[in-house]
Formats: structure tokens, C-alpha cells, sequence
């Protein structure tokens, strides 16, 4: 299982993960959210193989800092070209029927590629197939089989216009809350970054600290508000 | 009072040593023993900013992952508790006395009076007078009207 977010802000974008791998029975951490370019990042969601395979060929394609509008063509191509080789490898597919429907089981990934220069964000999903998708005015985006809980969580803030520090408060309390509930699968540390007017940053762990503190703050206070409700509020009108 | 002789971990290690504290209490304190007794230039001490929760320094963070990879203090953490208090380790008393051997008096004096407030206030209150004693640090805040009467000390924070 996998969470990641790309959620736009006023001032840029934040992409936020766990960093749960799961191969067979054991679990392991990784880094989901990779630097494309100096104002690109991208994340994949699906078969861990086929996640690597994209990630040494676009290691290899993406040397120069392009937009995403002019590089969707070169990424289509390098996840093509990974689902291409994965299914070249693998001994079940001369055994499976030939339609692409059944091809589709054995390279199963969505890609989210994630760009903002602080004004103008793009975000593009393409899936193990190569087809690409664009997310614009679509508000926030969530891949992986965690999704339902990012677009439970965050449905309520879809209008609100909210700077990138808020927002990425936002995305850690969305990842938080799904890793404690997720049956299995989501893991620990969340992972996140802002791309802004100044480039790609990685949250380093004394910031996550302090999104974490504001989330916990936050609950409290959310907590306190119900409780307060239920006493018929400060002024105790109705205990 | 200027701090000069004592680096960032030794306040940490004064103010656990008057009372155990969670990690928003200590950033408190020690933002309030900055903004009222050392001088508002003071390089050696945390740098706050403005954040979602008023006065933050990164810092603390990293200071306070340091001390205890080093054995200066310990973190409790509690099933049910969102914050665990930071106490001082064995190690960490033997430092936090020589510290205090350092220290001047009106620097203990200080940190005795804030540690007294911010350890027994409760979140609310302990916000509500941060923001109030420094308002331009309250900006960015998501608390800005909690209630005096809220989380008390022996509760969850």
C-alpha cells in the first residue's frame, strides 16, 4: 500500500508520502518522492519493480531542466519502455492471454510527476501504459491504494486558498491519520516536499517535527471545540 | 543577561532540570526567556520565527535529537499522550549542574519563573500569553483563540 499527495497551494505545491515498501511478508522503507528536476519531483504508486525500473530510465533521460509540458512525451516513454521490459522478464506473460487487459496485471503503477515555479502548478499523472493524464483545477491528487483516505480528509479544504507552510501541515495530518488507521501497509517516516519560487525542498526531520507538533495542536484544539459543544460550551450553559 | 556562557543544549538541560516538559512548553519557555530577558541579537540562542503554532525555532528540534542520541535526556511517551515530557538522564543532571554552575543568577531566576508557568499552565493559557507578549510571532498561528480554560498540565499535552 502507498500515499502519495500532490496538493497545490498559493504559493506552490506540496507533495507528501509515506515511505512503506512492501515485498511479500516483510516491509521495508523507501524514499518515494524523487527530485526530477530543480522544479520537478515525482512519485510512483503500484509494482515496486517497474517503480525502479522508471527511476534508472528517467535517471537517464531527464538531464536537462525542462518544463513537464515539454518533457510529458520523454516520461511516457521511459515508463512505457520500464512496463515494456518488466513484461519482457517475466516468465507468466507467454502463459497469460494476450490481451492487454491481462498484460496490465503484471505491470500495474501510476506515476504522479509534480511542477511548480510558486505561481503556476502542473500536476500529471501516467500510468504503467504510458498514458498520461493532466490534474489541473482538480484541486488536490492522490495515488496509491491509500487514496480514499487522502480524498476523505482533504475533500473538506478543496475551496480553501491556502499558503504551502498550511498545506503541508494539512499533508502530514492526512498522512498521519491514514497510517494509523490503514489496516496495513502505510508506513512511517512521512515524507515531504515544497516546490515553490525557490525550487524542490525536502522537509528535513527537525521541520517534520514541527508539522508534527502543529497536527497534534491542531487536534487538540478540534477536540476541544466537540468536547466544549457537548458541556454546552465554555460558559457550561447546559451541564 | 546576555547567555553568552551558555550554549543552546545547557537552557534545555536548566529548564528540564526545574520540571520535566513537553516539546511545545519547552519551546515556549524558551522562547519567552529570549523575548524577555536576553537581548533580541543574541546568536548564540535559538532563532524563532513566526509558525503555525506561534514562536518556533527548527533548532530545538535538531538540539533536542542530539541530546538524546547523547544520553543528556530521555523521551517519555505514553499510549494516548500526543506529547511525552523531555526528562533530564543521569548524564543529562551531571551536565545540567555544571550548566548551572555557569549560569548567572537572574538567568536562573528566569528560567525558574517560566519554567513554573509553562510546566503548570495549561496549552491554552501558555499560548494565549506567548501571543499576547508577542504578537507579531502569532501570525501564522492556528490557535489564536484558545480558550484559558482548556488542556491542563496532566492532560494529554
Amino acid at each position: 500500500m502507498t500515499l502519495v499527495l500532490g496538493v497545490p497551494a498559493s504559493d506552490g505545491v506540496i507533495v507528501a508520502s509515506d515511505s512503506q515498501a512492501t515485498s511479500g511478508a516483510v516491509r521495508h522503507t523507501v524514499q518515494k518522492i524523487q527530485r526530477l528536476t530543480s522544479r520537478i519531483v515525482w512519485a510512483g504508486a503500484g509494482e515496486e519493480s517497474l517503480i525502479q525500473g522508471v527511476s534508472q530510465e528517467l535517471a537517464k533521460r531527464a538531464k536537462h531542466d525542462g518544463d513537464l509540458k515539454g518533457m510529458t512525451d520523454a516520461l511516457r516513454k521511459a515508463i512505457e519502455q520500464s512496463s515494456t521490459s518488466l513484461l519482457h522478464y517475466d516468465y507468466r506473460v507467454p502463459y497469460a492471454s494476450k490481451d492487454a487487459k491481462s498484460l496490465g496485471q503484471f505491470a500495474q503503477a501510476v506515476f504522479l510527476f509534480v511542477e511548480s515555479d510558486g505561481k503556476r502548478h502542473s500536476l500529471l499523472l501516467i500510468d504503467a501504459a504510458g498514458r498520461a493524464l493532466w490534474q489541473q483545477d482538480k484541486g488536490h491528487v492522490a495515488i496509491g491504494s491509500g487514496d480514499v483516505f487522502a480524498h476523505a480528509l482533504l475533500y473538506r479544504y478543496r475551496d480553501l486558498r491556502l499558503t504551502c507552510e498550511v498545506v503541508a501541515a494539512l499533508a502530514y495530518r492526512v498522512l498521519d491519520e491514514a497510517i494509523a488507521v490503514a489496516a496495513y501497509g502505510l508506513g512511517r517516516p512521512i515524507d515531504i516536499w515544497s516546490i515553490t519560487s525557490v525550487g524542490v525542498e525536502q522537509f528535513d526531520e527537525a521541520r517534520r517535527g514541527a508539522l508534527r507538533d502543529s497536527c497534534e495542536l491542531f487536534t487538540e484544539q478540534e477536540q476541544r471545540i466537540l468536547q466544549d459543544a457537548c458541556a454546552g460550551g465554555p460558559d457550561g450553559a447546559n451541564r | 543577561m546576555t547567555g553568552g556562557r551558555l550554549a543552546k543544549k545547557d537552557w534545555v538541560l536548566l529548564c528540564l532540570m526545574r520540571a520535566p516538559l513537553d516539546r511545545l512548553r519547552l519551546m515556549k519557555t524558551l522562547f519567552l526567556i529570549w523575548r524577555r530577558h536576553l537581548r533580541a541579537d543574541d546568536a548564540d540562542f535559538f532563532q524563532f520565527r513566526p509558525y503555525l503554532y506561534g514562536p518556533c525555532s527548527f533548532e530545538l528540534y535538531s538540539v533536542l535529537e542530539t541530546m538524546q542520541e547523547g544520553g543528556s535526556i530521555v523521551h517519555e511517551s505514553h499510549p494516548g499522550e500526543r506529547w511525552g515530557n523531555y526528562i533530564l538522564s543521569h548524564r543529562g543532571k551531571e551536565e545540567a549542574q555544571e550548566a548551572r554552575e555557569r549560569a548567572d543568577a537572574n538567568e536562573l531566576k528566569a528560567i525558574e519563573e517560566i519554567v513554573k508557568f509553562a510546566s503548570t499552565a495549561s496549552i491554552g493559557e501558555l499560548l494565549n500569553q506567548v501571543y499576547e507578549e508577542a504578537p507579531e510571532y502569532a501570525v501564522k498561528s492556528l490557535f489564536k483563540r484558545l480558550s484559558h480554560g482548556d488542556t491542563g498540565p496532566g492532560r494529554s499535552c
